[in-house]
């Protein structure tokens, strides 16, 4: 899981931080079930060690 | 069971002798026949005019698939003022002149060439196979034969004995092909069997050998038919007029009576045909000209391999056992489906409404998948659904859906016959599309360009009269990084067609994407060292791809099968964007697809996230829409992707699976990791034709039929809506949507339909592309390729002409990055995977017909140095090991995978390629990435623990109580 929010992250990498975040944010939300939301947000509370700054940037607004 | 009302018939296409004419400029052209009139387009032949007229002028070597060749003479004609009788399948129209087609001096001398040809020919048509359909015996009966004045004790092909000694010229019947004979002695050496395995197939196997009357038709150096390279497509037997080359089911079983058109079952090509039948037996099958795909011409998979169909392993009776180490026992239906739905029900109530689930197939109609993805969606009461095509093709959806707006390719089949440059990324057309592929090789025959980016040395790259221009071997899984730096040359090479970038793209996109690849770290000298393909030969492929004309791209798993999968797609779409090659005829960009439904399952809501049409779960209007026909409340949640719900099996929250057609277990990456997940689970119910390798974990299965018993459609790869007619009755007695719905109605919501045209219907009334789509309409008109609707009410066969789907194309940033599957040094090389001609994917079909005459057993790949540094050598055992497990194959040397690199297939489960294949998968739909395993080989002499296990488990957990009821 953390390696595919990486996966995303690398991905909008070379688009300007904005876009980036949005994208990161939408992207999680359209494709991931819940469960599996709920699991990176879980994760992020715990620290979030090893996951991409931005995906961790793009979650931080709202679950 | 269908209820149609037409009368059945044997389909008889008529043959118009030569090919349709397309003349410059549209030039009609009008002459006189016989006395009367007709007007055709210039460049017609006589033989073609008449036959418009409904004139059939006598002929043997000429057919309208082939090109004309004027050597049997049997067609000749009289043209008023020249002098002589030529031949009408050569003479093209005139304007003005008339033609007369039948007089007595045209009469004798057609007598007197049938005479030749019949004392050189037996005369034994009473028991001959083809008696009833054999040109030769309906010419003889046209020109009024009534005697053969020379006998046969001169020079004949015909008896193996003259005079008491061995007839040098006789040979013998060659039956070493397994679907078709060769049978010298009937032979009028036409040719038909030699253009037809030139032009229609592109294999160039058969010559005509000799000269004279001493010629004769022979399959490559003089062998039999198996030991050349005649990959069986059976172009030639079609093509043939006499009995000489002929299937051997006609041979045993007689002539069909009637026939039903239907489509092929395999490929995404989706290649239609006549299906001749006696009652409910398949005599043959014959590709079907009006076929908007095929037009006539086929492979071996869909014109032989339909055996399977009625094999003794096929499963007709629904079976139940509590637990999958128990025997299995067969039930009623009924039985069998309560008892799924209690469990599923149980295991809802248990651990909650989004424990279960359920996987469509590919190979399935789109009636079947739609019924479904409503059967989870609707009585599961959550979005669990996905579908196998997650694991081929889900980049490609995602990839042309940001760039493009829609989820399919842009181009129909026909298109490439306008390419003038054809790019081809990570496909192997003649091997996994053979009958598009024949198509392409047609066009580079006639000169197109070819530029193909793949590690392997595929067939395309050399065969015989077609090279690549430019063969880009790259290191696997850096298609990105070959693909920018493509793209950065025509850029920084001032390349790009600027208006077509002005009308069609979005500008601010463009422009950021422009800067972008014009930084030096995209350029090819930049990348040299990464993708191992020189810069010069990048350089040089996309100037020809920018400036050589139409440029069409074709590509296939060996890109979307990647860690990158989707961005490759987006770099795909740039490229053809930037070149202005989207919108017309002869570009495109054309994902060619695994499975026979790829397209069409996508297309019919398989998505956790998606609903029919690919609308996002989340939009209310269109899940309002679906809640209202259904009657129930939707969830607006994605669900789970299939590796997503492995995971959370092994996790414990996702315990329930109904998996449809499709062997997961065999297919799905990381076999150890997936059977760990299956092992979780508390039902599992499996609908299929044959006790599959998934099947060993499943708690019911319910059988499933075969594409000859199906009533629906399928949609292939040039989205191209066909029609699937059932031949015979379903032979475990009920249609496949029918046992879904009463699966969820025993669930508790009802679902029952009529029919699968009833289904169609609901799919047009809530889908925008499918709109005018019935199966009545299909009737009529043979084919539709979508969106069908109001704007285009006959379909669409070029996508995207005046403006994109989504209004202006986008331009995405395609940043190269590296997989995280590296080689090291305990495992040296890189794995790709692929497939060949005669299997089909997880082979449960083709390995149980006739094919494994070609491919018995998935094999190794590598290269002579790789090879001789570990000390293998050709056909030895060898193991196969990556991080995540090993097993053993047999090793082929070969010259087309380059050292570093190996190459297998996933034919054959107790191979198991899949084992060492990684969970790593594309960042934006999970695509696994098949293409790239780091792995090690050695020389072996047994067997893996895997493989061991896998016979332990083939023994046991495919066990039934009763004997099993053998399909015939
Ligand atoms: S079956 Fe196909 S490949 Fe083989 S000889 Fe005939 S036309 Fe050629
Ligand atoms: S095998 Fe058939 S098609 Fe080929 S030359 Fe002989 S008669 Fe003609
Ligand atoms: S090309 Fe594909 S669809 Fe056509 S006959 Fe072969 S397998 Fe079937
Ligand atoms: S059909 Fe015209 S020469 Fe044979």
């Amino acid at each position: 899981m953390i390696r595919m929010a990486n996966q995303i992250a690398a991905f909008y990498e070379p688009y300007t931080r904005a876009e980036a975040l949005k994208g990161i944010h939408g992207h999680i939300h359209s494709f991931w079930e819940p469960r599996m939301r709920k699991q990176i947000y879980d994760y992020i509370d715990g620290g979030a060690e090893g996951l991409s700054p931005l995906v961790t940037a793009a979650l931080s607004d709202k679950k | 069971m269908t209820s149609e009302t037409q009368p059945l018939t044997l389909i008889k296409e008529k043959d118009f002798g030569t090919k349709a004419a397309h003349a410059v400029d549209n030039r009609m052209v009008t002459l006189e026949i016989d006395g009367r009139e007709v007007t055709v387009p210039d460049g017609t032949s006589i033989m073609r005019a008449a036959a418009e007229l409904g004139i059939m002028v006598p002929k043997l070597c000429a057919t309208d698939s082939l090109d004309p060749y004027g050597s049997c003479r049997l067609c000749l004609v009289e043209i008023e003022g020249r002098r002589g009788t030529p031949a009408s399948c050569t003479t093209p129209v005139a304007a003005g002149i008339k033609v007369t087609t039948q007089n007595d001096r045209l009469a004798k001398i057609r007598k007197g060439v049938m005479e030749l040809y019949i004392s050189d020919h037996p005369l034994d048509c009473l028991t001959c196979a083809a008696n009833g359909d054999c040109e030769l015996q309906d010419m003889a009966g046209e020109v009024g034969l009534r005697e053969v004045r020379y006998g046969y004790d001169g020079a004949n092909h015909v008896f193996a004995r003259k005079n008491g000694e061995q007839n040098e010229m006789w040979q013998p019947k060659d039956t070493s092909n397994p679907y078709f004979q060769f049978e010298p002695a009937k032979c009028i050496v036409c040719s038909r069997c030699v253009r037809a395995c030139e032009e229609v197939q592109g294999t160039f196997a058969l010559t005509i050998d000799g000269r004279g009357f001493a010629s004769h038709v022979a399959a490559g150096m003089d062998e039999d038919f198996l030991a050349s390279e005649c990959v069986s497509c059976g172009a030639c037997v079609q093509a043939c007029p006499t009995a000489t080359l002929i299937e051997k089911s006609v041979v045993d079983h007689g002539q069909p009576e009637h026939s039903i058109v239907t489509t092929c079952a395999y490929c995404g090509v989706g290649c239609s045909f006549k299906t001749e039948m006696q009652g409910e037996r398949v005599v043959r099958m014959v590709p079907y000209k009006d076929g908007g795909a095929n037009e006539g011409h086929s492979c071996v998979k869909g014109r032989f391999a339909f055996g399977y169909a009625t094999h003794k392993e096929r499963i007709l009776s629904p079976m139940i056992r509590e637990k999958i180490t128990d025997p299995w026992r067969e039930v009623s239906w009924d039985e069998a489906i309560q008892y799924a739905a209690d469990r599923f029900k149980a295991t809802q109530a248990k651990y909650g409404k989004d424990s279960i689930g359920g996987i469509t197939s590919s190979r399935t109609t789109n009636e079947e998948v739609y019924a479904v993805q409503r059967m989870i969606r609707a009585a599961f009461g959550n979005n669990n659904v996905d579908t196998c095509a997650r694991v081929c093709h889900s980049p490609t959806g995602y990839g042309l859906k940001q760039t493009f707006g829609e989820s399919a390719g842009t181009q129909d089949f026909k298109s490439v016959d306008h390419s003038d440059v054809i790019l081809v990324v990570g496909a192997n057309p003649t091997d996994a599309h053979p009958v598009f592929g024949s198509r392409m090789k047609k066009r580079l025959r006639e000169g197109a360009k070819l530029i193909v980016v793949d590690p392997r040395r595929i067939d395309l790259v050399k065969s015989p009269h077609v090279t690549a221009d430019y063969h880009l071997q790259l290191r696997p899984s850096t298609n990105v990084a070959v693909l920018n730096a493509l793209s950065h040359v025509v850029v920084t090479e001032g390349l790009v067609d600027r208006s077509f970038i002005n009308s069609r793209c979005d500008k601010e996109d463009f422009a950021r994407w422009e800067k972008f690849i014009s930084d030096e770290k995209h350029s090819p000298e930049a990348t040299e060292a990464l993708t191992n393909v020189p810069a010069a030969d990048i350089r040089a492929a996309a100037r020809l791809f920018a400036t050589g004309g139409n440029g069409a791209i074709y590509y296939g798993l060996g890109v979307t099968e990647h860690s990158q999968g989707s961005t490759t797609v987006m770099a795909i779409a740039n490229l053809a964007m930037a070149t202005g090659n989207i919108g017309r005829d002869g570009v495109g960009v054309n994902p060619l697809r695994g499975q026979n439904n790829v397209q069409g399952s996508c297309d019919m809501g398989s998505f956790p996230h998606e609903f029919p049409g690919y609308r996002h779960v989340s939009d209310e209007a269109t899940r309002h829409l679906f809640e209202k026909q259904w009657g129930v409340k939707l969830s607006g949640e994605p669900g789970l992707r299939i590796p997503n719900m492995f995971d959370s099996a092994s996790s414990g929250t996702f315990k329930g699976l109904f998996v449809h057609g499709e062997d997961i277990v065999q297919s799905d990456p990381n076999t150890n990791h997936v059977t760990h997940a299956m092992e979780s689970l508390e039902i599992c119910v499996v609908q299929d034709l044959f006790l599959n390798e998934t099947a060993a974990y499943a708690h019911v299965f319910l059988p499933g039929t075969s594409f000859l018993e199906k009533d629906g459609t399928f949609t292939n790869a040039e989205r191209r809506v066909n029609r699937v007619r059932p031949v015979m009755r379903e032979k475990q007695g009920m249609a496949e949507w029918e046992i879904v719905g009463r699966l969820a109605t025993a669930m508790g919501y009802p679902m029952m339909y009529t029919s699968a045209s009833a289904i169609m219907d609901e799919i047009s009334a809530l889908t925008p592309t499918f709109q005018h789509i019935s199966f009545k309409r299909l009737d009529e008109v043979g084919s539709i390729q979508w969106p069908c609707n109001d704007e285009a009410p006959d379909g669409t066969p070029i996508m995207h002409i005046e403006e994109f789907t989504r209004g202006k194309g986008r331009f995405m940033l395609t940043e190269f990055v590296p997989t995280s599957e590296r080689s090291n040094r305990n495992f040296p090389l890189i794995l790709t995977t692929g497939r060949i001609l005669s299997q089909y994917n997880v082979g449960a079909q083709t390995r149980r017909t006739e094919n494994v005459v070609w491919y018995d057993e998935d094999i190794l790949e590598i290269h002579a140095s790789d090879a001789e540094m570990r000390g293998i050598r050709e056909g030895m055992m060898i193991s196969l090991t990556s991080r995540m497990g090993g097993t053993t194959m047999r090793a082929k040397i070969s010259d087309r995978v380059p050292p570093g690199v190996v190459h297998t297939t996933f034919h054959f489960p107790m191979n198991g390629a899949n084992v060492i294949t990684t969970e790593n998968s594309d960042w934006a739909t999970n695509c696994p990435e098949y293409k790239v395993t780091a792995v090690q080989v050695t020389p072996s002499n047994r067997p893996s623990d895997w493989q061991d296990e896998w016979e332990v488990r083939e023994r046991e957990n495919k066990r039934i109580e009763k004997p099993l009821v053998a399909a015939e």
